[in-house]
């Protein structure tokens, strides 16, 4: 099945370029504009007297964090809205596209007529976005890693640090990713698989964002899968039960997809 | 007991409230090539569809050279083409023929041949299929179905878009197929290419068989065209001659097949000056089948 990896590759190398590229120059340019911006006295003087806004700590997916803090301003863009699209797009199109899309453009008729097992494409399918969504993730990295170079204070974040809020990141790309997967097998039309997939996805973003902000609502926080990932606390260490929980949970939605698809009718 | 190539036994499909396949019976036999023929919505691509593996079955079995259909030894005796074949565009022709053939698992050994059959161009295979005409596009798609030697081909409407040369060339691969013992079932509306081709034909309609039978039993036992010549408008004529045009001169119409008796009255029809019989063929046939009254009630 590496053909059909290679060719699922190959047919997405414009769009696996253009999202590296461009998490690579988001976090470029929010690493290098921190010293811009005055860097953290001077970001922390503009807000740091009315304490900083819950809004604010909650989009950097934390509760009682100084976001202007340069560790914390690094992991705010770990988890700003923009990196989260840039990262998730992948995932989705690709996810949505494995088997709804072949249905609906009629390629199952030649894919699917062989004497392979059907789960076998799909496994192929999510190993060529395993590879993709790998390059965006490293240019992830290396776009934090160059950023924060480029500003004094975020300097002292160090390479490990930036690499740990990466690898924590993740299973949460790998889940988002999964979920587009188990949508498009038990959907007939991508366009259907993709609204599940991103509603889910927004829903989810939602909640976490209202649990952060709203303390008598903070238990829901974690039954999305945004509660299982801080890269506040990344930036420290791995956490390795959150990481275990995002990955069984994507494990199990991947075991759901191929059942999924062993059992249905592909037209 | 012969295990067929392909063996339908009272397969059924239901999509909801909608029967497309209700007790199809069908068999296609080894050395053979079947003309599947139904009008459109018949269930000719459901019937297809089930035996490469894309649809389940709601009740009966479909058996591939005595193996559940589903089964992956009886599939990889199985090659096949979809009516509207989708390539990824963003690989070579070449390209996507390799990837068919790996999923399939056998070696492209039957490529070269079916290419220059189908007159083909090498350099065409190197092309992205993005940019395919259609026909191109059915040449390839004819080509993945075959080349890998199955033992049995199914073509959903394969001749559609082919231009002349290449049609003839399609018609000598598959008769080519069927001499090495292999099997052929092919979906077509080109009645004159199934009736030029095909050993047998299948005529199904509403998710029936109506009948199974091969070509020359077929048009043997259909209606005869007879032609009238006449100096004046004539009257009387049998009522077993059912005319379908007629002006001053000339009636044609159609008579049962074997009425010999019947020609010989025509033909002495007072005012008949001249009378014309000729074989029905397989397009007569499907039209007699299908225009009946109560066909589309069935």
């Amino acid at each position: 099945m590496r053909e059909l990896l290679r060719a699922d590759l190959a047919s997405r190398l414009r769009m696996i370029a253009g999202l590296a590229l461009g998490i690579f120059v988001f976090l470029v340019v929010l690493g290098g504009t921190y010293q811009a911006l005055g860097g953290s006295a001077m970001l922390g003087d503009s807000f740091r007297s009315e304490n900083t806004p819950s809004f604010f700590s909650a989009f950097a997916g934390e509760t009682g964090v100084d976001i202007f803090e340069p560790a914390s301003y690094l992991a705010l863009g770990l988890i700003h809205p923009l990196f989260l699209v840039l990262s998730f797009t992948l995932g989705v199109a690709m996810g949505s596209a494995s088997v709804s899309a072949d249905i609906e453009s009629g390629r199952s008729e030649l894919l699917y007529t062989h004497p392979r097992r059907r789960s076998a494409i799909i496994d192929a399918r999510l190993g060529a976005w395993f590879v993709a969504q790998g390059a965006v993730l490293l240019a992830a990295f290396a776009g934090a890693a160059v950023g924060s170079r480029l500003s004094d204070e975020l300097r002292d974040v160090s390479l490990a640090a930036i690499g740990r809020g990466v690898v924590q990141f993740a299973p949460l790309t790998v889940l988002v990713g999964t979920l587009a997967f188990a949508a498009s097998a038990v959907s007939t039309t991508r366009a259907r698989a993709l609204s599940v997939s991103i509603g889910l996805v927004a829903l989810a973003y939602l909640v976490n964002l209202v649990s952060l902000m709203w303390h008598p609502f903070a238990f829901a926080r974690r039954v999305t899968p945004f509660g299982y990932y801080s890269p506040t606390r990344a930036l420290v260490a791995v956490d390795v039960a959150d990481t275990a929980v995002l990955l069984a949970a994507a494990a199990a939605l991947i075991v759901f997809a191929r059942t999924a698809i062993e059992r249905r009718d592909l037209v | 007991m012969v295990a067929f190539p392909l063996a339908c036994r009272q397969l059924a499909k239901r999509f909801g409230d909608v029967c497309a396949l209700d007790g199809v019976d069908l068999t296609v036999r080894a050395g053979s090539i079947t003309g599947f023929l139904g009008p459109n919505g018949a269930g000719k691509s459901t019937l297809l569809r089930i035996v490469v593996g894309l649809l389940r079955p709601s009740a009966g079995s479909a058996s591939l050279f005595g193996l559940d259909a589903r089964d992956p030894n009886a599939r990889r005796r199985l090659g096949s083409m979809p009516a509207d074949p989708q390539f990824a565009a963003s690989l070579t022709g070449r390209d996507n023929l390799d990837l068919l053939a790996k999923l399939h698992g056998s070696p492209p050994i039957d490529r070269e041949w079916a290419c220059e059959q189908l007159a083909l161009d090498p350099a065409v295979l190197d092309r992205r299929a993005g940019g395919y005409s259609s026909g191109m596009r059915q040449k390839l798609a004819i080509v993945q179905a075959v080349q890998c030697r199955p033992d049995l081909v199914l073509l959903d409407e394969p001749a559609n878009r082919l231009d002349p040369l290449a049609h003839r060339g399609f018609s000598h691969l598959v008769q080519s197929i069927a001499a090495e013992g292999r099997a052929v079932l092919l979906s077509s509306h080109t009645l004159s290419e199934v009736e030029a081709i095909c050993h047998d034909v299948v005529m199904i309609n509403q998710g029936r068989v109506l009948l199974e039978a091969t070509v020359a039993e077929l048009t043997d036992r259909a209606r005869r065209v007879v032609t009238l010549t006449h100096r004046a408008p004539v009257d009387g004529l049998p009522a077993e001659f059912v005319s379908s045009t007629s002006d001053r001169c000339m009636t044609v119409g159609r008579i049962p097949a074997h009425r010999v008796d019947l020609v010989e009255r025509l033909a002495s029809h007072p005012g008949v000056i001249d009378i014309l019989v000729e074989p029905a063929s397989l397009e007569d046939v499907f039209l007699d089948l299908y225009a009946s009254p109560g066909v589309d009630d069935a």
